[in-house]
């Protein structure tokens, strides 16, 4: 009933999200959120197989921060079980595939709130290295921030990204995330300390922009 | 037990928590530390109960002056590495000023970077509490940067500050 109620909402309430098509099916709510580029859709148990080789990626793995040396796709799939049950509660966090207009899986994305704040979220992505400086990246996060400013009442969105990662730093930067806090001397990666970026985009700044 | 030059740090205790929880309910310290409108003993005994189940998370004290009077409170816990945050640092309104938390905090951070082998200690301070800034800036912290608006505190977005201590700069 949770889905039916919300899904109603969904309709009714964002006139805005005319872009976002959702379908119900009995075990929960697909969001589909079309970028110009991509879609993200809900994950499948069945992406799990394509996702673990993404994280497994050694080019991948240097910039993620889930600091585990592999993921393999059983773990991953548990994960996402785990994940699922959850799911049905809207606790505000969620996962998406990152799929481009072949239907090709280019990677995931994913939100979850803050701590201690209701209306902050962070996001988290990771895009597989052949399909990188493609433009996905920005086009699914520029995405998933309309979703969550627009649908979701965030006030801001956060992240965490390495200091060795320009690449992603660039784009986050073209989607209109500031650098806030420079966390010194917070990792530690190919023996050497190194430190973090705390990245934060707001509401007004995200809609002042006017691409929306 | 941790010795400093003006103050003791010690294990919290059950037996402690009614003094402790005189001094957090001052409106001046809940309001900054924690999220609810009011506390109860039976809750703070929980906390505690939940702290020491997971040692490997971190510790609550109790801070003492010389005479072994219960000052405050101050905790550490682990981060996502080698590095610590220090959190619920507060005094008791008549013991202020008189740079007992300084002194804590100093002897907190000697036992991180010491025993711990603390890469770096982290404190994040709503930017309204003017005072906790200072006694992190009078304890050799650096800031990092803020934060916006991620505090919803009477009726606004506030920044919350972050400050940072390195072992590379306690070693030097």
């Amino acid at each position: 009933m949770l889905n039916v109620l919300s899904l109603r909402k969904f309709y009714t309430n964002n006139y805005l999200c005319y872009e976002i098509y959702a379908a119900y099916i009995d075990k929960g709510v697909i969001r589909l959120l079309r970028g110009k580029n991509i879609i993200l859709r809900s994950a499948e148990k069945k992406d799990m197989k394509r996702i673990s080789e993404i994280f497994n990626d050694p080019k991948v793995n240097l910039f993620d921060l889930n600091f585990r040396a592999g993921f393999s796709h059983e773990y991953m799939e548990k994960e996402f079980t785990d994940e699922l049950k959850d799911a049905l509660k809207d606790n505000g966090n969620d996962g998406f595939i990152i799929e481009n207009l072949k239907g090709e899986l280019v990677g995931e994305l994913s939100y979850w709130r803050a701590r201690n704040a209701r209306n902050i979220y962070m996001i988290g992505i990771s895009i597989a290295s052949e399909f990188w400086s493609c433009g996905y990246g920005q086009d699914s996060i520029t995405t998933l921030l309309k979703y969550l400013f627009l649908n979701r009442e965030a006030v801001k969105v956060e992240l965490i990204v390495r200091e060795t990662n320009p690449r992603a730093i660039r784009c986050y930067e073209k989607c209109g995330f500031v650098k806030e806090v420079y966390l010194r001397d917070s990792d530690f990666t190919g023996g050497k300390v190194i430190s973090y970026h705390y990245m934060g985009v707001l509401k007004e700044e995200f809609l002042a922009r006017g691409d929306i | 037990m941790l010795l400093g030059s003006k103050t003791k740090l010690r294990a919290l205790l059950k037996s402690d928590l009614e003094v402790l929880h005189k001094i957090y309910r001052e409106p001046e310290i809940i309001r900054q530390l924690d999220t609810r409108a009011d506390i109860s003993v039976g809750l703070m005994e929980k906390k505690l109960e939940s702290v020491n189940e997971h040692k490997h998370k971190g510790e609550w004290l109790v801070i003492e002056d010389l005479d072994g009077k219960i000052a405050g409170s101050i905790s550490y816990t682990f981060g996502w590495k080698n590095d610590f945050s220090i959190c619920d640092l507060y005094i008791d309104k008549q013991y202020q000023n008189n740079g007992l938390a300084v002194d804590a905090v100093a002897r907190l951070c000697k036992f991180l970077f010491e025993e711990k082998k603390a890469v770096r200690i982290e404190a994040v301070i709503r930017e309204n509490n003017a005072s906790a800034i200072r006694v992190f800036e009078k304890s050799s912290f650096t800031h990092d940067g803020k934060r916006r608006k991620s505090v919803f505190c009477n009726g606004n977005y506030i920044d919350e500050v972050f400050m940072s201590y390195l072992a590379r700069e306690y070693f030097i």
